[in-house]
């Protein structure tokens, strides 16, 4: 039986029916989404913990402690993401949708690509 | 004991705050003066910070800093800049710089410095992500 975990930045109390957050590192809570083979078992959000500038490493630590298998990003800067990618985290882009649900199906349909360096925030794109 | 990489081709501006850093209990303090030699030093030993100058020379501070991160992203990074904040802010988004330091930084700045470098390290899980942390 495959599990995922997937985690959506999200603004206030989150979860499936909620909204995206844009900025991943700021965002108020996570929603988790657990699949098995594929299938929604079960939707549950943790609130993102406070950091300071330079603390972008902070959410990497709390979604590897909470065995997250992909996040889904508007945008991302290149020091976090390169923390993702080195504790097993796959960082999907989407930037055009502010609803969690499509972007949930879209994830598991195979729709949404992985992010690429050249797509991340600021000074790392270069 | 922290262990602390002062990148930068002009090491006389960093006097005070090498001298700040000593202050600030056990710290071991690695001086290079290129991008190259430091990604070198936070190869060969768990580093806790890495300080970057105006000037290196080999390449210019921000790709310092990109290329510390790419090799690894738990390395902290404070960088020396007369930039005004928000165009410093602009130049370094995404890099995740922990501070940015006046030129000439003091002692102060160093306290201020390292008490960042403290929080930050008891926040994160040294069991899930592999950090340089001894």
């Amino acid at each position: 039986m495959a599990r995922v975990r997937i985690a959506i930045p999200s603004e206030g109390e989150g979860g499936l029916d909620g909204m995206r957050s844009g900025h991943f590192g700021h965002c108020d809570v996570f929603t988790f989404v657990d699949l098995e083979d594929g299938i929604i078992k079960e939707v549950s959000t943790i609130p993102n913990v406070d950091h300071t500038q330079g603390g972008c490493m902070v959410p990497v630590s709390l979604l590897a402690r909470h065995k997250v298998n992909a996040l889904v990003v508007g945008g991302i800067g290149m020091r976090p993401l390169m923390g993702f990618r080195q504790v097993g985290i796959t960082v999907f882009h989407e930037d055009q949708r502010a609803a969690i649900r499509p972007v949930v199906e879209d994830l598991i349909a195979g729709k949404l690509m992985v992010i690429e360096d050249n797509q991340v925030c600021g000074g790392g794109n270069r | 004991m922290r262990r602390v990489v002062l990148a930068s081709y002009e090491h006389e501006g960093l006097a005070r705050l090498v001298a700040g850093l000593a202050q600030n209990g056990d710290v071991e303090i690695i001086g290079v003066d290129t991008a190259a030699a430091a990604l070198d030093a936070v190869q060969r030993k768990a580093v806790h910070l890495v300080v970057v100058g105006e000037e290196l020379a080999d390449t210019d501070p921000v790709d310092c800093v990109n290329r510390l991160i790419r090799l690894n992203p738990m390395i902290n990074c404070a960088m020396v800049s007369a930039l005004a904040a928000e165009d410093f802010h602009e130049a370094t988004e995404g890099l995740g710089v922990l501070m940015q330091l006046p030129p000439n930084p003091s002692g102060a700045d160093a306290a201020v410095l390292m008490s960042k470098v403290e929080a930050l390290s008891a926040l994160l899980d040294a069991d899930t992500v592999q950090g340089a942390r001894t």
